[in-house]
């Protein structure tokens, strides 16, 4: 487990370092969604071949909460998808890695800029998948407030529907969309009987913990149910940054001068 | 062209739609990666693409923005997938899904049933008389509108066969045979089709409006005026050199098309005209008042100036003939 909190840390401070350098990003998601992103990638869920990344039976990821890119982009360049020299253009003009991810970047599978896409895309992979009988498998990784989309529920719907067991969303459940904390926007509780109610299995876990993350996933691996999988990964928004954690104006703000100095203090790892 | 089926053997429906869903079938029979997904849509030949290739058929429901995201998802995994609704629907509702399908190039077949006025009473809310304009925005999105039966079938290999995505808007009912079957190659690969030759000016239609325009011909002869007619069965991209060649010397023009003046045939020929550097006389005929008041499509025709008697009057009067 210490291996993956380790690599949660790093990716962390070079979403940090990045952002600080390009002045652009999406620091608050990004934090939330890391422990997710790292035992998707590193604790031997997905399947993938960074040498090949057209490979037919891959497991298909999407991030539909696109905007938390940054931290895809530091792990597929760390995995070898992309070069770190590639990597190091971000945020310069003619970059072909820009805020929201993008097809043509190896190892990401569609454009997810626009949020409330995913979701449904996934459940067309996913579809496609059961019919072609692929043991592939699909991850979705969404975001709360992206979940006010009206796009999202009618793939729940259907996956639901179905029965695309398949498929796996997970919600990064930090309780803040862009301007609000989403029980005061537009209320999303109660969230997870929303998706039991259309016939999905839902697990509800803490998103830092890397041994429910683990253990969700070892779950959805191994099922004998009809349902797709949501898990609802409470997390906290900046996480791992005292004054990002919950805080409204870390959405997509950059940090420098004495709050760069103290968010690097804080990233800093201690055995 | 990798051909399937001997176009000129296969029987060819009366109806616009069955013609269609007839090509997409026998497509479909060879080539089980094609899905055809609908939004709770119908057709009569539907019913048998349903019972014999169920396999190859999910209906989405009434939801289009789930519609496109699921085949993009179906796409990715290498379908070549077809989504039918209803055609204001199918573009509009979904248009930024289709805008990110489209710019990943994916392989979905978008196919709109109700092109123009042909859902007649069933009002606004239904008529499709924007989407061309808002459609040939995207970039890489192949937009077809088929004006008979032939061009309809054409029209499923042509989304079949092409790169990329595709806009295929589809009339209601049945019409008579504009294009015989020799034509169909033509259509696939030039999308652009002289239907009559003329010295005095040249009609440019698309869709029904080519039925229209083809009786106006006709009323025109009777005036001793000849006219051309040109059917523009592929709107985007527009086929620029097949356009150059069909229009000849035409002395004067006139588009007629069931669609709002912005953004529809007569624009891309007033693009293309200025493009070319011609001064060719231009005549647009569109739609450029909203409907006061619910009828059937010959009413709304009326009521908007695109009767072929009113059609006919304009066109005379553009060519100053009393």
């Amino acid at each position: 487990m210490i291996h993956l909190e380790k690599k949660a840390n790093w990716v962390r401070n070079q979403v940090l370092e990045m952002t600080a350098s390009a002045k652009k990003g999406h620091i608050g998601g990004a934090f939330s969604a890391i422990d997710v992103l790292v035992a998707l990638y590193y604790g031997g869920f997905l399947r993938f071949n960074p040498s090949e990344p057209a490979w037919e039976d891959r497991d298909r990821f999407i991030l539909s909460k696109g905007h938390s890119t940054l931290a895809l982009y530091v792990i597929l360049a760390d995995l070898g998808f992309t070069s770190w020299d590639a990597f190091k253009t971000y945020g310069q003009n003619g970059s072909f890695l820009g805020a929201h991810p993008d097809h043509a970047i190896p190892g990401i599978e569609v454009d997810s800029g626009s949020l409330g896409n995913g979701l449904g895309m996934g459940a067309g992979m996913a579809l496609a998948a059961k019919m072609d009988q692929k043991p592939v498998r699909t991850v979705v990784l969404l975001g709360d407030g992206e979940c006010y989309e009206g796009a999202i529920w009618e793939a729940v719907m259907f996956a639901g529907h179905h029965g695309l067991n398949n498929l796996i969303a997970i919600v990064d459940r930090n309780g803040q969309c862009v301007t609000d904390y989403t029980e005061d926007c537009n209320r999303l509780e109660p969230f997870t009987a929303k998706w039991e109610a259309c016939g999905w299995e839902v697990l509800s876990i803490d998103g830092h913990s890397f041994a429910e993350i683990g253990q969700a996933l070892d779950h959805g691996r191994n099922r004998s149910t009809q349902r797709p999988l949501l898990i609802n990964a409470k997390t906290i928004k900046g996480k791992g940054v005292s004054f990002m954690e919950g805080a409204l104006e870390w959405h997509h703000s950059v940090p420098n001068g004495e709050k760069l100095v103290r968010a690097r203090r804080e990233l800093t790892w201690t055995e | 062209m990798d051909r399937m089926i001997d176009f000129e053997s296969v029987h060819i429906s009366e109806d616009i739609r069955d013609a269609f869903f007839d090509q997409l079938h026998r497509i479909a029979e060879k080539d089980a990666r094609v899905m055809l997904l609908t939004a709770d849509m119908s057709a009569f030949s539907l019913e048998r693409y349903k019972r014999e290739l169920p396999q190859q058929y999910v209906n989405v429901g009434i939801a289009e923005q789930n519609l496109i995201n699921i085949a993009a998802g179906l796409a990715k995994m290498g379908k070549k997938v077809f989504v039918y609704g209803i055609a204001p629907f199918v573009t509009m509702r979904c248009y930024e899904q289709i805008k990110i399908v489209t710019e990943m190039n994916l392989d979905i077949h978008i196919i709109g049933a109700g092109a123009g006025l042909s859902y007649g009473s069933d009002g606004y809310t239904h008529h499709a008389v924007q989407d061309i304009g808002i459609m040939r925005l995207l970039r890489g999105l192949r937009i077809y509108n088929p004006s008979d039966s032939v061009s309809s079938a054409a029209a499923a290999y042509a989304a079949y066969y092409g790169h990329g995505p595709s806009y295929t808007r589809i009339d209601k009912g049945r019409f008579p045979l504009i294009h015989g079957s020799a034509v169909w190659e033509r259509l696939i690969q030039k999308g652009v089709v002289s239907i009559n030759e003329g010295t005095d000016v040249t009609l440019l239609s698309t869709g029904f409006m080519v039925q229209q325009a083809l009786a106006i011909t006709e009323a025109l002869a009777a005036q001793s005026i000849q006219a051309g007619l040109i059917d523009v069965f592929q709107l985007n991209p527009l086929c620029a050199e097949e356009l150059n060649s069909a229009i000849g010397n035409s002395k004067k023009l006139v588009t007629i098309e069931e669609h709002e003046r912005a953004g529809g045939l007569g624009t891309m020929v007033s693009e293309w005209l200025v493009d070319q550097r011609r001064m060719t006389p231009l005549k647009r005929v569109a739609i450029d008042a909203q409907p006061q008041g619910y009828g059937d499509r010959p009413w709304l025709h009326q009521m908007l100036g695109l009767d072929t008697a009113s059609l006919t009057r304009k066109i005379m009067e553009f060519l100053n003939v009393k």
